[in-house]
């Protein structure tokens, strides 16, 4: 089984991309690791309409 | 003054949880104002607040995406918040020296040597952005919970295949070299590495070993069904693969509730042609139940886990564990309580700590009540009303929904303590207190007034409260150890290091009371 990666997480330590809770970000910034937060939120429900032209658009 | 109870709809419009109950708790607080929710407008929020009396019309409006607020008060205090509610939620800035970005792909561009994704998303989104991270070369540790079983497979079939793992679904610790990730406590690195299904197993474990002078190398979460059969240990089997090839590991402990026969056998197998020594410690399993002739060790407690684990790695505890053994309260404590006074009563953030105590009382012969219940023990009818014996896992979903879990926010232990304090034939407390990073930044004084009042008032009805505590937690953890156990032994808690140790003094005194009321 391949295990670069992992090892690699295993080696280096966690760096980080946080999607979700930023108290999750914060603590591991507060350790010292590089992290990057994603500013996340669910796709918007879009009106049948607009959501009818954004998909001939697309 | 006229009552009203009204919901505020914002469309398309996210806050995370964590966010969202500090707005509520905020709003709760102003005068005025009996309740207060602030939740996505997910089909189970809207349902716990069409069961409190909000009106299921207008809830029908919300969609998941869509943020509710819903206020019960003085018509005049819900009036004037609803009209100012874009005040309250304006969001902390983040401040992270590496920013903030729009998706993964971005964050990636940005800081291309990533390799983990930290996944705390609602569990209907957490699949698709977990998969995600995996094609973007990440491990993940999926905080999330309600990820489908079928997802979590495939998740971690593919993650298996690519080299990366995937720690969840409902992965809620995980330390890899020497950095906690979610819920973790401050713990120092050595050659002991973990794989555990059960979180706080994983940070009371971690913190035994750190307590008793050695360390940790890697503690892999896995999530809480790894071990069922149906997902067949896939991240536990990845797990023990990496630690068997990390250097600075020299030995495997696995620590679970008990697995899926299958489960076991495969796991089982795997940890016999480990080339490092194992030990397993699978609660609610009895160690000596197996049939197959296993060369690892295997622990009935988290306690006894930890010394096997030091034996494992040649390191003699640097204190002595039969310091770590109950010393005798019991007699002190027992002759002080009234002749009402029978029942335990287990307030619980850790579910392993709930789960661990009940197979202490069981190995006991004393049946309690739960609503995780071990096998063998009664489920309660009633999770709001305790009776009996009962020990109770208070960060159960029943519990969480729509409100902070207890190891964030006390409100609902400190509320239930105060209602079992009244009873008068409950003879003792059993509480966990859970430090780290994560974790409420000041647990034991959370509980602390609520201990006071309810020993004081079982003073004045003539009976005697005792209340036996476990503190989770390292010296380094940003808590600070000795002053949160400080907190607590100054309202008359016995305090110990361990679940285990607590449990078996609550076990202890309850044996004597019932040897009294004989």
């Amino acid at each position: 089984m391949k295990m670069d990666l992992l090892s690699d997480l295993l080696e280096k330590g966690p760096i980080a991309v946080n999607l979700g809770l930023p108290e999750f970000a914060r603590s591991l910034q507060g350790q010292g690791r590089d992290v990057i937060h994603v500013d996340w939120a669910p796709r918007p429900v879009l009106e049948a309409e607009l959501r009818e032209i954004l998909e001939q658009l697309l | 003054m006229s009552k009203s109870r009204q919901t505020a709809i914002r469309v398309n419009r996210y806050f995370d949880s964590v966010f969202l109950m500090a707005v509520a708790r905020r709003l709760s607080e102003q005068p005025g104002v009996s309740a207060a929710v602030a939740v996505m407008g997910t089909p189970a929020n809207k349902r716990t607040l069409a069961e409190m009396g909000f009106s299921e019309r207008e809830l029908a409006r919300a969609s998941s995406s869509d943020l509710i607020v819903a206020l019960d008060g003085d018509e005049e205090a819900v009036r004037a918040l609803l009209e100012s509610l874009e005040s309250w939620l304006v969001r902390p800035k983040m401040n992270l020296s590496g920013g903030t970005a729009i998706s993964v792909d971005d964050a990636l561009s940005r800081q291309p040597e990533s390799n983990l994704a930290v996944v705390s998303v609602p569990g209907e989104y957490a699949a698709a952005e977990t998969s995600h991270a995996l094609d973007r070369g990440l491990s993940v540790f999926l905080f999330s919970d309600h990820v489908s079983i079928d997802d979590e497979i495939a998740l971690k079939e593919k993650a298996r295949s690519a080299g990366l793992i995937v720690m969840g679904p409902d992965c809620g610790t995980a330390l890899i070299a020497g950095i906690g990730v979610g819920f973790a406590n401050v713990v120092r690195r050595g050659p002991i590495g973990v794989v555990a299904s059960s979180g706080t197993g994983l940070q009371e474990f971690a913190c035994l070993v750190d307590r008793l002078g050695s360390g940790v190398s890697h503690g892999l979460g896995t999530g809480s069904r790894d071990l069922s059969d149906e997902v067949g240990g896939i991240a536990t089997l990845t797990a023990i693969d990496a630690l068997e090839a990390d250097p600075g590991t020299e030995a495997i402990v696995v620590i679970s509730k008990p697995p899926g026969a299958a489960t076991l056998k495969r796991v089982a197998k795997r940890l016999q042609t480990c080339s490092k020594p194992a030990a397993a410690c699978f609660l609610g399993l009895k160690p000596q139940s197996p049939s197959q002739d296993w060369r690892f060790k295997v622990c009935a407690s988290l306690d006894d886990l930890a010394l096997a684990a030091l034996s494992l790695v040649g390191v003699g505890p640097a204190i002595d564990p039969a310091g770590l053994t109950v010393v005798d309260l019991v007699g002190d404590e027992v002759r002080r309580m009234a002749a009402t006074q029978r029942y335990l009563r287990g307030l619980f953030a850790g579910g392993t700590f709930c789960y661990q105590s009940q197979q202490i009382f069981k190995n006991a012969g004393v049946v309690v009540g739960s609503n995780a219940p071990l096998a063998g023990m009664q489920r309660i009818v009633d999770v709001r009303k305790s009776t009996g014996h009962s020990l109770i896992d208070m960060g159960a979903d029943e519990f969480t929904v729509g409100t902070p879990h207890p190891m964030i926010d006390a409100t609902q232990r400190v509320r239930r303590i105060e209602a079992e304090a009244q009873d008068p034939t409950v003879a003792v407390l059993l509480l966990d207190v859970i430090l780290g990073y994560n974790a409420s930044s000041d647990p034991a004084g959370d509980l602390a007034e609520a201990i006071s009042t309810a020993k004081g008032n079982a003073l004045k009805s003539g009976r005697y409260l005792a209340v036996v505590a476990s503190i989770c937690g390292t010296a380094g953890d940003p808590q600070d150890l000795e002053a949160q156990e400080r907190i607590l032994r100054d309202v008359g808690v016995a305090v110990f290091p361990s679940n285990v140790q607590a449990t078996r003094l609550a076990l202890d005194l309850v044996l004597r009371r019932q040897e009294e009321g004989r």
